[in-house]
């Protein structure tokens, strides 16, 4: 996949063949490329796994990186990047644990000096986005959330995560975003590769390359992806009654 | 219909069309709900309980296990209060067994607890032993108790009604005496402390009357004269309904039509915390009517009397 998307890439640039080297190196290009991977994966929220962690006694906070989302090498994701709901298993079956926002659970979940431990009850997410590099990787700084009150008992939880794919390297490296949202990373690595030019010139092609181009395809993604039927209700969806909803004035978005 | 949680939850989030879950947390929504469960409940004063004052032997308590038995047979007299309502509307008779160890009664399992019990008799019938006395454990029941006047709402047992959390009002309360149900005149507190409880505890007797104190769930009833004995107490109660849980495992005690009131109350609720108050009024407003309107479809006028005539 990694030799498509360069290809494409070199494309928009009008750098077809051998000529690419001129000004943007293999090296760069598949930099570009791999961050807009990441940023399509993160705005399109369009690599979906049911993740797994288990709970240790007595422990409430948990980090996105130690979720077990698969084998990147074989999945081709990488971690999590945002978890939409937490299930635990129960019996035969699984139950759902209610999310609060932090500043809810750190007052009324947290304002115990003597905690009774049991059943995970509510969570909420503590450090945001993905797993962060260097000495903060071993805390809960990254992406993590926390769980209350505190596990008496070994439960595992069942994330309904957003994640992000392992960079590729090579050509033969599993790509994990799905058609048609591929379709927008070239020109979002163009657009990269465009702003690193530096002139005047290519950063307004920059421009025309993020807004008129990536963002439409990124629309285009979305909208092919939902059905045609009850569109509203698949998410990313705009509610054509969001307005009247809120009482607010406007219409269908 | 509506019988639990997640059915009252889903038509609550289509009423906000929330079914992405966008801005309101489901957990949330169910505060609202319950809320609204007690509202429906309060005004329509649909979940009406009888306290019962007849039941089931449960166990049997032996104070003197007796001497030389070999054959024991457990003698449990028939039903002496029988419910008139069913599964047992003439009471059903309780059946027990006895074990023996050395000769003495050791142990009596009640195989049937019958039904319809109030103050039963257990013997024990043997061809040889004899001195056993045994004391039969009932199923909870209201009662007038040897001098006590005071009775929280709170102490009614509500076990036999799931889904009922507690007893918010009681209209009615009728004594058991001498095989006749009369129900006690009523009086304001502040009536029957000048005019009524003269005596602090010197009289006792069957109670002629009575008094509410305490408000709400925390309600209490004096009953004077301060009784001499134990009495059946029948009360007729509104009850509040228990909260439902996202395990969905809390049933229904609110009966139809009532419980399609729920949802409007509940999205009101929620418009609140949207910040959205034309549409919290308008669901207001629909809970209003509906409400009003669920009550009089339930309760059709009728004529006291089809002849005309007392």
């Amino acid at each position: 996949m990694l030799t498509a998307y360069l290809k494409q890439t070199r494309r928009l640039l009008q750098l077809p063949g051998t000529q690419s080297t001129s000004l943007y190196t293999d090296a760069d290009l598949t930099d570009f490329i791999n961050i807009a991977r990441g940023q399509v994966a993160g705005e399109g929220e369009c690599i979906r796994v049911q993740g797994t962690i288990p709970t240790v006694i007595n422990q409430q906070p948990y980090r996105f990186q130690d979720a077990n989302v698969g084998v990147p090498a074989t999945t081709g994701v990488q971690a999590i990047i945002n978890i939409r709901s937490v299930h635990y298993v129960a019996g035969s079956g699984a139950l759902w644990i209610p999310p609060r926002p932090w500043s809810w659970f750190s007052l009324y979940e947290q304002n115990n000096a003597v905690p009774k431990p049991g059943p995970p009850r509510t969570w909420a997410q503590f450090g945001q986005g993905a797993a962060p590099s260097g000495v903060a990787n071993t805390s809960v700084n990254g992406g993590s959330f926390y769980i209350s009150p505190p596990p008496d008992d070994v439960y595992q939880l069942n994330l309904n995560a957003v994640c992000y794919p392992i960079p590729l390297a090579a050509d033969g490296d599993v790509e994990a975003l799905p058609y048609f949202w591929t379709d927008a990373v070239p020109f979002f690595a163009a657009y990269f590769a465009l702003m690193s030019a530096q002139t005047n010139a290519r950063m307004a092609d920059a421009a025309q390359m993020y807004k008129g181009h990536y963002e439409e395809f990124m629309d285009r993604a979305r909208k092919q992806s939902n059905s045609s039927t009850g569109r509203w209700q698949y998410d990313q969806a705009g509610d054509p009654a969001q307005g009247p909803k809120m009482g607010i004035k406007g219409g269908a978005q | 219909m509506i019988t639990d949680a997640f059915e009252y939850l889903k038509q609550t989030q289509r009423f906000l069309r929330e079914q992405k879950q966008e801005f309101e947390n489901p957990e949330d929504l169910l505060v609202y709900v319950n809320r609204a469960r007690r509202e429906v409940a309060g005004r329509t004063q649909c979940i009406r309980r009888l306290t019962p004052i007849s039941g089931q032997i449960v166990s049997v308590n032996i104070f003197n296990a007796g001497n030389g038995y070999t054959a024991p047979t457990v003698v449990i007299s028939p039903p002496d209060f029988p419910s008139g309502t069913l599964p047992d509307p003439n009471g059903r008779q309780a059946v027990g067994t006895a074990t023996i160890v050395n000769g003495q009664v050791n142990d009596i399992v009640i195989n049937d607890g019958g039904n319809g019990y109030f103050n039963p008799v257990i013997t024990i019938s043997d061809p040889t032993g004899t001195g056993a006395q045994v004391n039969p454990v009932m199923s909870p029941l209201n009662t007038l108790n040897i001098g006590q006047e005071v009775y929280n709402f709170s102490d009614i047992y509500l076990g036999n009604w799931p889904g009922v959390d507690a007893v918010h009002a009681i209209k009615s309360a009728s004594v058991i005496y001498a095989n006749y149900r009369y129900s006690l005149p009523m009086y304001a507190f502040s009536v029957y402390q000048a005019r009524v409880r003269q005596y602090p505890f010197q009289y006792q007797y069957v109670p002629a009357f009575c008094s509410q104190y305490g408000q709400g769930v925390g309600g209490s009833f004096y009953a004077y004269p301060i009784p001499s004995q134990t009495y059946q107490w029948e009360f007729d109660c509104f009850c509040l309904p228990s909260d439902m849980k996202l395990d969905n495992s809390i049933p229904e005690a609110i009966p139809q039509p009532w419980t399609d009131a729920v949802p409007y109350f509940a999205a009101s609720l929620a418009m609140m915390e949207l910040q959205n108050y034309n549409a919290a009024k308008f669901y207001g407003e629909q809970f209003d009517k509906m409400t009003l309107g669920y009550s009089s479809y339930a309760r059709p006028g009728r004529a006291v009397n089809p002849y005309g005539r007392y």
